[in-house]
């Protein structure tokens, strides 16, 4: 009768789930939902201002259900979770490390119950002892008292709620940190199989379900329990025949909210498959809006919008239909619950004598009793959620897709040695997605089929050929992405998989085509990592390939903001900042892809300078694409349907009239308009 | 995707959620005005929850009965005795199951249906879209508009006007006879109320900015995870694992943070609640308690008291609530009217011109007269150049031409114009010699066969989508459509043929499956003008070349305009413009310009035969 009860903590949560287990992704959508709404009923509607993301909605979940080739099945999205062996351990072993907090919000639970339930008896000895004795000095000090149990009751609440979201948000931030270094250290071909978004999908919607689980969901089901078992032992302990009669319509009730949230969850799930369907045929009529209208092919599209509109409106009507009828049930057992005590009290029933207070008690304690109960029932399928995610979490962290390292020990990794002789590939055969070391599942093609080639050191190779010919698969496997199917890729003779990884790749610098800025300043892109490269050795590297210049441009200099929110530079100012990565490296080995976009001609002449900088006296092997890098090389290797065909120099091959004669003839005369 | 993780769009939660600011009284007309179709209904549904709330009020006077009885007072009417009290409880609670739920049904049904009804409205809008209206309203930004803003706008009118009235409503009853018991004790009781109100609308707001605040550092978080995941190769390559994990962890820890934050605010509402109610308690027990003694109050009062303050305690709450969501739901009413009154572009004219003399035959005579187009710039002012300038040509019935020329020179708006698909100056281009603005639109456009160069697959079969201009057309004609665009021997891999469901959450067709789709459902039309924007540009060329063939053929005396990157498709072509930045820079029979030495479309040719050679087996 006085604070409202933890449904007041609880209510805002409710809300947000409007449709009782999917956690709403939209959380600035959701804002505030009633506060201290019933679990249900309007609760459900508010929630729905922070429904589904937009656009993301019928996008966002694999749809892997259905028939294939038919109609997409109508029950998808619905995670269930087996109670795999190992899931809990595995989850607790993330917990056990904030274990002062978890025995911090474990001791709350019994103290914000003790509170709660204080009050009530508070009130009843303030009525059969002071007032009833007309002491007025009693009255104001079990009024202060009171008063005193309700801010504490408020602070009590606060800590908890604080304390389990704490814990909760901790807990997500180690296993997000620990999945995300594990998703760093596996190897490209994970990436070749496994798209981008779905990996972005563990790191943030999988990790946020499970916090659900444990900051929302695990308070209040605890809470729930706690409370629903201290209110059922107090009132036994006050008069155990007034509570037998209370809890008489409990068992008619738990059946009933049972049936009810039963029907509910497969109301709110063919709802928002109808919700899924509308956004789908939204987001396909605004992307397709043009063929439409080519087509003369409105009012057929309106008129099935329109269709699609309204079955979710008639769905919606039911759902809100049957979960009013559940918010006015428990409304309704509660009252019939008061007129019962009443009457076995004033009839004295089953020899019950209950004092004035004690009724008046009762009447408070039957207020609290129901709302645990409602809400206990809606915490089911957010459990099976959460674990569904947790699954989803764990597969990928135990993913084996990772190069074999070398063991450490006596005759562990190497040392790499600074480069002497050169590096080769000797008789490579390669096939991605391939049975060997990090690749799984069937071998495709080969891409490269016995590549023998010897980059030795201070020399500057070039590889030429079409699309496809194999190019790119030769520097990566330079740079040990992946591992050959056959023959070895060696450093100074020695078979890269000798040596640690990380280690070899540093004495490595790398230009891709598509030079990859990252959210940060012009510095940091250059530097990139400033405990492998001194600052100052970051500015004599840009300034060697005119970056300084790049910088000098820019309103913020050198501390301009680059990336996806930042600035964009131009296509010639991405490649310098390339080379100037690279060079301030100072590699043993260069490997460049040259960058296919046409860059103007001022700064055409400054990238081809700073070319000329960065390979000067270098162990490089260069993609190249532009005719004066590829003259510049110092042996030209024509790449072919992954075979090596042609090799030597310029004018050599030239004069063989074979395949580089006809690149040759593409690249210079020819390069006309109109083409990309 | 969590990929893109849309921001929200500025003005929605973010704008709105700096604090809760009390929204100016013209606002409350514009509720009105969106509101007034449900009058009824509304009318209806605060009438029953009128009923819910005194009905409600009658569940504490009946318990003070049954209290008073307990203390040896009974009242000296019917309800007296323990079994009458009891009974008249019991029945209460039934009618009052009945009312209130019928209540919510009522209310929440017209958010749902106000709901409906505007995206159904905002639906019709999109149909009519044309260029300007699609480039100032991205499809996210649509797609938000339609759900996001919608679903706060039904927030409004359902859950908020429900729990705003039922706030009225309560204090409106449970006032006048507290006042009329004891007006010191009721307002001591009440004083804190409209800060408990005014707080949790601050609250509220204060919640939403800090949970876009969260949203903003998970947003950032994402960015940080993708960044590391598609530059994947630059940080194997550099080594820079360590420096990637360090940024992930302090966005993480940004996270937590703002979680932290918004959870504190949300949490503030309900320890405001309590402190309130204690304190109301307190107020009810040291006061009225007095009066007890003083024998001033029945015990039934006091215990009437309790109770009216637990009655009134939550719906204040809620007013406060709805105060913040009504002004979100500004905002969101902002978002959805900019859509609603967009202007529209290409509109059909109010009558159309028939043409004079229809074309005999079944091709049309498309013609350009110095055709002009400009886009409608978003704040750039008008210095940019046309995306179409000055073009002029005529295509007989029956005859092709070709269109050559880099991505931006003009193809497509060329295409679109004729079907009117963007806006072009009156008189521009003519279809049978009648002006196209002149003509009605759906005959215009009726007469045209539309392929894009990207082609929206829409979730249905195959066939549906074949037959998407023609739902009536016989097997045998989508069959022979089906063909005529090289599709048949892609339905055997298929696993259900035409019946396949296709598009998202069905089968992904392949780009040159979705060309050669997009081109059998322009061919079932049976189009006296057929426009391939560079639809066959991911098919390969000899089936591109087969393709042409069969479109001839099953489109005897049909006038094609073909746009292609690819050369080789548009050696058939009777005459060939070759466009550069919206401007024709040459023209001519296709034999005739490949043996121009040194001009463009000889250039590209020879470009891309080399390159057929090179990569060719």
């Amino acid at each position: 009768m006085s604070g409202p009860g933890p449904g007041a903590a609880g209510g805002p949560e409710a809300a947000d789930r409007p449709e009782g287990g999917q956690p709403a992704p939209d959380r600035a959508g959701s804002g505030a939902g009633p506060p201290g709404a019933p679990g249900s009923g309007a609760a459900a509607d508010a929630g729905q201002a922070g429904g589904p993301t937009p656009a993301a909605a019928p996008s966002a979940r694999a749809p892997d259900a259905g028939a294939p080739g038919g109609p997409p099945a109508d029950d998808e999205y619905e995670g269930r979770a087996r109670f795999e062996g190992g899931l809990l351990p595995r989850l607790l072993a993330y917990v056990l490390p904030h274990r002062g907090l978890l025995v911090l919000a474990l001791l709350s639970f019994p103290l914000v119950a003790a509170v709660q339930l204080a009050q009530p008896w508070a009130l009843k000895h303030a009525i059969d002892g002071p007032i009833r004795a007309g002491d007025l000095p009693g009255i104001a000090g079990i009024a202060g008292a009171f008063l005193g149990l309700a801010a504490l009751q408020a602070a009590l609440q606060l800590a908890q709620a604080l304390v389990m979201q704490l814990l909760g948000q901790r807990v997500m931030r180690d296993l997000r940190t620990r999945l995300f270094d594990r998703v760093l250290g596996l190897a490209p071909a994970f990436f070749d199989r496994t798209p981008v978004g779905k990996v972005l999908t563990r790191l943030t919607g999988d990790v946020e379900s499970l916090n659900e689980l444990l900051t929302t969901n695990l308070v209040q089901v605890l809470a729930d329990t706690v409370l629903l078992a201290g209110i059922v032992v107090v009132m036994l302990w006050l008069d155990w025949r007034l509570a037998l009669v209370t809890f008489a319509l409990v068992p008619l009730l738990v059946g009933a909210i049972g049936w009810l949230r039963g029907r509910l969850r497969e109301l709110f799930r063919r709802l928002r498959n109808r919700s899924t369907a509308l956004n789908t045929f939204l987001q396909e009529s605004v992307q397709g809006v043009t063929v439409v209208q080519a087509f003369v092919q409105e009012a057929r599209h309106q008129a099935r919008h329109d269709a699609l509109d309204r079955a979710l409106y008639e769905e919606a009507l039911k759902s809100v239909t049957w979960s009013s009828v559940l918010s006015a049930a428990v409304q309704l057992a509660q009252t019939v619950t008061v007129a019962l005590l009443l009457w076995a009290a004033l009839e004295g029933a089953f020899g019950i004598t209950a004092s004035l207070g004690l009724v008046v008690a009762f009447v408070d304690y039957v207020e609290r009793f129901y709302a645990p109960i409602d809400n206990l029932s809606g915490r089911y399928t957010i459990l099976q959620t959460a674990l569904a995610a947790a699954e989803k979490i764990f597969r990928l962290m135990d993913d084996p897709t990772s190069l074999p390292e070398p063991a450490p020990g006596p005759d562990g990794p190497r040392p790499v040695p600074p480069l002497r002789e050169g590096v080769a590939l000797e008789g490579v055969t390669f096939a991605y997605g391939g049975a060997g070391p990090g690749g799984a599942g069937a071998a495709g093609e080969p891409v490269l089929r016995n590549v023998t080639l010897r980059v030795p050191r201070g020399q500057t190779v070039a590889l030429v050929g079409a699309t496809g010919a194999g190019k790119s698969t030769v520097v990566k496997l330079l740079g040990r992405f992946y591992d050959p199917t056959a023959g070895a890729v060696t450093w100074d003779g020695v078979d890269l998989r000798a040596f640690e990884t990380r280690a070899l790749r540093r004495r490595i610098a790398w230009v891709p085509q598509e030079t990859f800025l990252f959210a940060g300043t012009l510095e940091d892109n250059v530097g990139l990592d400033p405990d492998a490269v001194p600052p100052a050795r970051v500015r004599a590297a840009a300034t060697a390939v005119t970056v300084d210049r790049v910088a000098a441009d820019l309103p913020d200099g050198w501390a301009q903001v680059l990336g996806e929110r930042g600035r964009d530079l131009s296509a010639g100012e991405r490649q310098l900042v390339a080379f100037a990565r690279a060079l301030a490296r100072d590699p043993d080995l260069l490997i460049l892809d040259e960058a296919t976009a046409s860059i103007d001609g001022e700064t055409e002449a400054r990238v081809q300078e700073a070319l000329a900088t960065l390979l000067r006296g270098r162990t490089a092997v260069v993609i190249a694409h532009r005719l004066a890098t590829i003259r510049a090389a110092d042996r030209i290797v024509v790449l072919h349907k992954g075979e090596v065909r042609e090799e030597g120099t310029h004018d050599e091959l030239i004069a063989r009239r074979g395949i580089y004669w006809t690149l040759y003839r593409l690249q210079s005369g020819e390069a006309g308009e109109p083409g990309p | 995707m969590v990929a893109s993780s849309p921001r929200p769009p500025p003005g929605d939660g973010e704008r709105g959620g700096r604090g809760y600011h009390a929204p100016p009284v013209t606002a409350w007309r514009r509720y009105l005005r969106l509101f007034a179709p449900y009058r009824r209904a509304y009318a209806l549904g605060l009438l029953l929850l009128l009923l819910t709330n005194a009905l409600n009020l009658l569940v504490p006077w009946l318990v003070k009965r049954g209290v008073d009885a307990l203390a040896g007072a009974p009242a000296a009417s019917w309800p007296r005795g323990a079994g009458d009290v009891a009974l008249a409880l019991t029945g209460l609670a039934v009618v009052l199951f009945v009312v209130r739920t019928g209540s919510r049904v009522v209310i929440l049904g017209i958010g749902r249906a106000l709901a409906r009804d505007l995206r159904d409205r905002l639906y019709a809008r999109l149909l009519r879209a044309d260029p300007a209206f699609l480039g100032r309203f991205p499809t996210g930004d649509l797609m938000s508009r339609s759900i996001s803003d919608v679903q706060i706008l039904q927030a409004v009118s359902a859950p908020g006007v429900l729990y705003a009235f039922n706030g009225l409503f309560m204090f409106a009853l449970v006032l006048p006879p507290l006042l009329a018991l004891d007006a010191e004790l009721t307002l001591v009781m009440l004083a804190p109320f409209p800060a408990l109100a005014l707080g949790t609308a601050f609250a509220a707001a204060r919640v939403r900015r800090y949970a876009a605040e969260a949203q903003e550092a998970t947003a950032d978080l994402t960015r940080v995870a993708q960044e590391s995941l598609s530059g994947m190769e630059v940080v194997k390559a550099f080594t820079l694992e360590r420096r990637q994990a360090a940024r992930f962890l302090a966005s993480n820890d940004v996270v937590l943070d703002r979680t932290m934050r918004e959870a504190a605010a949300r949490n503030a509402i309900g320890v405001a609640a309590t402190l309130v109610g204690g304190l109301g308690t307190a107020a009810i027990l040291w006061i009225g308690g007095g009066r007890v003694a003083e024998g001033r109050l029945s015990w039934g009062d006091l215990a009437l008291f309790v109770t009216m303050l637990a009655l009134v305690l939550r719906p204040t709450v809620f007013l406060g609530w709805v105060l913040s969501l009504a002004q979100r739901g500004l905002a969101a009413l902002d978002r959805v009217d900019e859509v609603l009154d967009a202007p529209v572009g290409v509109a059909p004219p109010p009558t159309p011109t028939a043409p004079a003399a229809p074309a005999g035959g079944p091709g049309a005579r498309v013609e350009l007269r110095g055709l002009t187009v400009r886009y409608p710039l978003q704040g750039e002012g008008a210095a940019r150049r046309p995306a179409l300038e000055d073009v002029s040509v005529v295509v007989e019935p029956g005859r092709t031409l070709g269109l050559s020329g880099r991505i931006g020179s003009g193809k497509t708006t060329l295409l679109r114009a004729i079907p009117r698909l963007v806006l072009a100056p009156a008189g521009g281009a003519l279809v049978d010699g009648v002006p196209v603005e002149a003509w009605d639109l759906a005959a215009l456009r009726g007469l045209c066969g539309f392929v894009p160069q990207e082609t929206g697959v829409f979730s249905a079969t195959l066939r549906e989508n074949v037959a998407f201009g023609r739902p009536e057309a016989s097997d045998a004609e989508v069959a022979a459509a089906v063909a005529a665009a090289e599709l048949t021997k892609d339905l055997d891999q298929l696993p259900r043929g035409l019946e396949t469901w296709v598009g998202e959450r069905g089968v992904t067709l392949s780009g040159g499956q979705r060309q050669r789709l997009a081109i059998a459902r322009a061919v079932l039309v049976r189009p006296r003008v057929l426009l391939l924007d560079d639809a066959l540009s991911m098919v390969d060329a000899e089936t591109a070349v087969a393709v042409l063939g069969n479109l001839r053929r099953a489109l005897p005396g049909a006038t094609f305009l073909v746009a292609a990157h690819r050369t080789a498709t548009l050696l058939g072509a009777d005459e060939v413009l070759v466009l550069e930045e919206g401007r024709v820079v040459e023209r001519g029979a296709p034999a005739a310009l490949l043996t121009r030495e040194g001009g463009r479309f000889h250039a590209a040719h020879e470009r891309q035969r080399l390159q057929a050679e090179v990569e060719g087996p």
